[in-house]
């Protein structure tokens, strides 16, 4: 057991030298959670009503009326959505299987700050090399401890997306 | 604290995935093993986490610890051998501890509505303590008087520890499973940790160099709310039932992340008074707050930067 507590002064530490949180890309996350398989984009713009009804049935707040899915070639749903803390933005997916079960849930992304996130260009990072050079800085710190961060609001994102897959998707 | 550029064959060979478990969000990095290997062993990591929470959660109610908080008064209640693991691991240290850590704060946290009110349980007595609980043979456990346990002070600690073991036949360089702070480290390699307390824009930052080891951190800080016009959080004296830590951040480093994770709350309580217990456990801690800065109990006194450069 070997350790040293570090004290550094705020002049030599530069904030991007944190960069905790930054996990799998979009392409891996699908190979996780259903590996082998294949992905076909099966987006949906959800209407005004719709919206209301997912409001009403998941008690979810919505982001956005575009849900960005996948079919799987195995009969299950892949879904990409994005939810918001306090201090905090959560980029994850889930794999549904063809019954309508949780698969797999994975992060990609928790960051701090909000720059972009009514983008509708959003989704490009998490493709590919962009998202794994963001995430493979030299000299970055990637551990933190001491920040208990509260995932209530994925627990939430979650029910939106199931009741999504529920209502919408599954009966495309 | 720049480094030199590390081969991006070697970054390659790095894969860290993160869910939400333990109502926190769980990661775990590993190092050195083809993507494909390293997927396999991180989900059994992930399952170990997920089989622990599943036992220990006091939210579910076919838990280990929601079947003992219902039934354990009238009956012995048989739990699962890691669940009981938990258990003797707590009452030891509640015993060394001699009652700071209590797994028997439950109704205090249920009364601040940290804890959710628990269905079908007689509500405890508050004089109940660690001492009213009894470990039985054959894995089971009683009550002799009406109490709720909650083993979220070291459960997370313990999942930590479980996932790492899953992961080790994998044969990974370098392994990082981290609850949401509480975290081990497994592997040569020297992680840096960036301690996440309070402070002033000018203040020092704090990062921890560690190597093969369990950290935990614990601070009120960030929880403290009122409660009744008095002062509550997450972190309950055992004895004195009263909110500890509403200004300060401690940071336990010690062989296991069980260990580790249990020992934030003594040392928030006791401060260098636990130096004797965190010293019989192979570990130390780093103690901060916002007024004293921070405090070395065990280990080497922190060392500023300027110093080494």
């Amino acid at each position: 057991m070997r350790f040293q507590l570090l004290l550094i002064p705020p002049a030599l530490f530069a904030p991007a030298v944190v960069q905790a949180g930054t996990y799998l890309t979009l392409e891996q996350a699908q190979q996780a959670i259903f590996p082998g398989e294949t992905f076909t984009p099966a987006d949906l713009v959800l209407g005004k009503e719709q919206v209301e009804e997912l409001l009403r049935v998941s008690r979810s707040p919505m982001l956005r009326s575009r849900v960005r899915a996948w079919k799987t070639s195995g009969g299950g749903w892949f879904v990409l959505d994005q939810v918001f803390g306090r201090d905090d933005r959560i980029t994850y997916v889930i794999g549904i299987d063809a019954s309508g079960a949780v698969r797999g849930i994975e992060i990609l992304v928790c960051d701090s700050g909000y720059d972009g996130i009514r983008n509708p260009r959003w989704l490009e990072q998490f493709h590919g090399a962009t998202h794994a050079t963001a995430g493979a800085m030299a000299g970055t710190i990637v551990n933190i401890s001491g920040t208990t961060l509260s995932v209530e609001h994925i627990t939430e994102g979650v029910r939106r997306v199931l009741a999504t897959h529920a209502l919408y998707l599954a009966r495309g | 604290m720049s480094s030199p550029r590390t081969p991006c064959i070697l970054r390659a060979a790095s894969t860290e995935r993160a869910r939400p478990l333990l109502g926190t969000m769980v990661s775990i990095r590993l190092e050195g093993l083809p993507r494909a290997c390293a997927n396999d062993a991180i989900d059994s990591g992930f399952a170990a986490v997920e089989f622990v929470q599943r036992l220990m959660s006091f939210h579910e109610d076919a838990s280990d610890v929601s079947r003992a908080n219902r039934d354990a008064l009238a009956r012995p209640v048989q739990v699962h051998p890691q669940t009981y693991a938990v258990l003797r691991q707590a009452q030891a240290i509640a015993e060394e501890s001699a009652g700071v850590f209590d797994i028997c704060v439950a109704g205090r946290l249920v009364e601040w509505g940290i804890l959710p009110l628990p269905r079908a349980a007689r509500p405890p007595d508050p004089g109940a303590s660690w001492r009213d609980i009894e470990l039985g043979p054959d894995y089971t456990l009683r009550f002799h008087r009406p109490l709720w346990i909650d083993l979220g002070g070291i459960a997370k600690g313990y999942a930590v520890d479980r996932a790492i073991e899953a992961i080790a036949p994998a044969g990974a360089q370098q392994c990082v499973v981290n609850a949401g702070g509480d975290l081990r480290v497994a592997g040569r390699a020297t992680e840096r940790v960036l301690l996440d307390a309070e402070r002033d824009p000018g203040d020092a930052v704090a990062v921890l160099e560690i190597e093969n080891l369990g950290l935990a951190s614990s601070s009120g800080l960030r929880h403290r709310r009122r409660h009744g016009g008095r002062a509550a959080g997450p972190h309950v004296h055992g004895r004195t039932r009263s909110v500890m830590g509403a200004r300060s951040f401690v940071s336990v480093l010690a062989p296991t992340c069980v260990v580790a994770d249990a020992l934030t709350k003594v040392v928030m309580a006791q401060r260098r008074h636990a130096l004797p217990l965190l010293e019989r456990h192979g570990a130390a801690a780093y103690w901060h707050s916002p007024r004293l800065g921070w405090r070395a109990i065990g280990g080497d006194p922190p060392v500023s930067t300027e110093e080494t450069q």
